[in-house]
This record gives C-alpha cells, structure tokens and sequence, in this order.
C-alpha cells in the first residue's frame, strides 16, 4: 500500500516540476515565436506580390531557394507591408457556398482579402489563403491576382508536409517562379467543374514570357502537383467571382 | 575514473558507436540527412536531450520506483525534446520549419532511451553525463558524414554554398551539377548507411585481425 502510494505521490510530483518548467519556458518564448511566425508569414505575403528587398531580383535567386532565403531587414519588411497592404474581410454569399463544399471555405462565413497597392497608391493585386489537401496533408498558400484578375501576380506556399524532395520542392522559387504571369481569363468563362489551369511536365517559356493557363509539374511529385491544381481550379475560380462581384466597393474601401 | 571516461568516449564514438553498431536512430539517419546543415542542428538536439536526460535520470536513479521508471524515462525524455523544439521555434525558425516533425521524433529515438536504459540508471551522474554527450557525438559525427555527401551529390552543395555547379563549369561541362535526385530521397540515405557501415566493419575486423596477428 504504501508503495503504491510512494509511487502515485513521485510520479504526480516529477510531472508537476516538469510541466511546470515547460511551461515557463513556452511563456518566455511565446512572443518571439509570435513574431517569428508573423515574419515568416509577411515574408511569403511579399514574394507572393513579387516584391523583393532593395535590389534583388527573383532571378538572382537559386533555382532551390525558398522564401527564407530572401534577405530581408525585419524593419524593412514590416514598413512594406504597412505602406502596401490593407486587409478587408469579403463576405461569403449563401448562393456560392453550394459550389464550395471541396473547399476549405465552405466552414467560413466571410474570407480574407488583402489589398496589394503600388508607388502610385492604385490597387496592384488582390492576394488570399488557399488551402488544398496534398500527398501526405494539408497544403496552404497565399495567392495575389492582378486588379484586373486576368494572371497571377506569385503564389507561395505557406505549409506543407509533402516528402523532402519531391512534394516540399513545390516552396522552392523554381517552381513557383513559373506561376506569375499565369493566364486566368478562363476562370471568367468556367462552366460547372471545369478544370482551368492544367499542368505539363515542361513548359519551353514562362508565363511572363507567353503568359499561358499551365504550371510545370515536379518530376515524382505527381500526387503533390495534383493537390496544388485542385486547390488552384477550386478556390481561384471562387476568388475571382467574389472579387469581381465586389470591385467596386473594393476600389472604395482601400486606403 | 578518467579510464572508464575514455572508455566510454572510445565506444560511444567507434567500437559501440549507436548507429554503425548498435544500429539505433536509423529513422532520423535517413529522415534528415539530406541537408547538412539540418543535420548539425538535429545532432545537437540529440545530444542535448540524451546528455541532460541521462543527468537528471541519473540524478534520481535511486528513487524512481521500479514500475514506474520507463514512464519516467520518457517524462524526462520527452520534457528535453519540447525544450529543444521551443528553442528552435524561438532562435532558428527557418531551421525549426525545416526540421519539422524530425525534432519531436527525437522521443521516439531509440538511442535515448537505451541510453537511459542500459546506462544513466545505473551510473553516477558525471559519467552519465558524459556517456550522453558521447552517444549524441558518436550519433551526430555518422551523420554528418552522411550528410556531407548526401547534400554533395544531391544538390552540388555545401552548407547551401554552390561548390559542384562552378566547379563542373570550370571544368567545361556547361549545364553544371546535374543533382542527383536520388541521393536527395529516402534510398540514397540507406545506401549511405550501407556504405558506411561496410566502411566502419572493415576498418574494424581489419584491426582485429592485425591485433591477434
């Protein structure tokens, strides 16, 4: 009996000292990691609207970099996106809910809308989440769409859990170099589930170069590329009506 | 004293190393090993967790009740790992997402807890201590190696620093390293290991048989 007891009385007290420092070291740190997801967070938002600090050009950049190996000054960063995003929440309207069930978006009520303005203080871009599912899990990315929703400005995958080399190469700036420019016009004509944007295992020039409705896949990524075409034909297609239902009250409500 | 620490340094980095010998922490091996830089992170890591484990279960060895002492174990274990993983989250971000899942997979590391297992319980706190940075050393210098060559072949790289691509340029070949991918996936870690582990058996039954010559 008293053994037992011992036993019950060392184990309450061994996990009441541990949990106990686990969780002054989770609250010395919460803020920082705060920051440090917010940053991470900011940092794909500005890829995604292709700006890039000082003089640096995407091209500079090596086909395997991510959006982490952008040099960035942290100050630099947060008075950007300050001076050229304004976020506005669109309300989802019943009538569309019905072609969302697919998507992420069917469990919301409204959606994100973040307005991307350039130098001369016009509306650049619209950018939002888009969530898909991928090989291994859920696939996330921030999209931003030109003002006119004809291509896409970038697109940067925010998480993802595919296999390190094949699937998780969908971060790297050598596969998402290829979505700007991305024709969209066919989103404007869609009839029912038509797939819009298609992929090819290789594309001879960019979509800046001759702006065209397809990505290149990853070799052995298949599954992975799926799951980002889904998550693009499904959600940009809702995207783009709601924002084009909405332009004009967008035009009024920035800045 | 200073013998049985140079015999647990000997053995924990060579004759019994944990990998090569032992083959424990085979799935971190081959998870991580693509990328040498997250290699040296998830190394530290380990060592971290296994050396301060072993203190503290070393510390408390003689109160632990019996029944209870593997819980313990992992109560330890897994408090360490979340330091660690905080830690990262907090002072290497980009680190952390890269690491991703691996960092929290060091509680199941079998290393760790046959350390815990067959050493820290049974021995006074400073060799324990010892025998722990040891383990994670033996785990982490196996790794390395691995990954050096891992991140050579499959990227061309370095530390991230370009070295294949401009070297295959000077030497003429104009489209560069041409990675090979299959070094950057799960086979190529194995293969590695394989090729290590050979490495390591023949250099050791060579001695042996130098030895008894």
């Amino acid at each position: 009996m008293r053994k037992g007891l011992f036993t019950v009385v060392f184990m309450v007290s061994i996990t009441v000292v541990f949990i106990s420092v686990l969780a002054f070291v989770n609250e010395i740190s919460r803020d920082r990691i705060a920051k440090n997801q917010e940053i991470r967070r900011i940092r794909s938002i500005m890829y995604a609207c292709n700006i890039f600090p000082g003089n640096i050009h995407e091209t500079d950049l090596s086909p395997g970099s991510t959006t982490t190996d952008i040099p960035w000054d942290v100050e630099q960063l947060l008075d950007m996106v300050n001076a050229r995003m304004k976020v506005v929440h669109l309300p989802i309207p019943p009538s569309q809910k019905r072609h969302l069930q697919n998507s992420f978006l069917s469990l919301q009520d409204s959606v994100q809308i973040f307005l991307i303005r350039n130098v001369n203080d016009e509306i650049d871009g619209y950018g939002f989440n888009l969530r898909g599912k991928g090989l291994w899990g859920t696939i996330a990315a921030f999209a931003v769409v030109s003002s006119d929703f004809t291509r896409m400005i970038g697109i940067d995958f925010t998480e993802q859990v595919e296999t390190p080399g094949l699937g998780a190469r969908i971060t790297e700036s050598e596969f998402k170099y290829l979505f700007r420019g991305l024709n969209l016009k066919g989103f404007f004509e869609r009839q029912g589930n038509q797939t819009v944007i298609d992929m090819v295992s290789k594309k001879e020039k960019t979509n800046l170069e001759e702006s065209t409705n397809t990505i290149q896949a990853i070799t052995g990524a298949t599954q992975t590329c799926n799951g980002v075409l889904n998550m693009l034909n499904t959600d940009l297609w809702f995207y783009i009506s709601l924002l084009r239902e909405n332009q004009e009250w967008l035009k009024k409500s920035h800045f | 004293m200073a013998q049985k620490a140079i015999d647990i340094i000997k053995d924990d980095l060579w004759k019994n190393n944990p990998v090569t010998i032992q083959i424990l922490g085979i799935c971190s091996t081959l998870a991580v090993t693509n990328i040498f830089l997250n290699t040296l992170i998830m190394g530290l890591g380990l060592t971290f967790v296994t050396a301060f484990s072993a203190l503290i279960i070393s510390l408390i060895r003689d109160i632990i009740p019996p029944r209870v002492r593997m819980m313990v174990q992992v109560l330890v274990i897994s408090s360490f790992v979340v330091i660690v993983d905080i830690s990262l989250k907090a002072t290497l971000p980009n680190i952390s997402k890269a690491l991703g899942p691996y960092v929290g997979l060091i509680i199941t590391n079998c290393i760790i807890m046959g350390r815990m297992e067959a050493f820290a319980s049974s021995n006074k706190p400073g060799i324990a201590f010892l025998d722990g940075v040891m383990t994670g050393f033996g785990y982490s210098w196996v790794l390395l190696v691995i990954a050096f060559f891992r991140e050579l072949l499959g990227f061309g790289t370095i530390l991230g620093i370009p070295v294949l691509d401009p070297l295959m340029m000077s030497l003429g070949a104009s489209e560069g390293w041409i990675q090979w991918a299959f070094m950057i996936m799960a086979p190529g870690g194995f293969f590695m290991l394989a090729i290590f582990i050979w490495i390591g058996n023949s250099v050791m039954m060579r001695r042996k048989i130098r030895v008894q010559k």
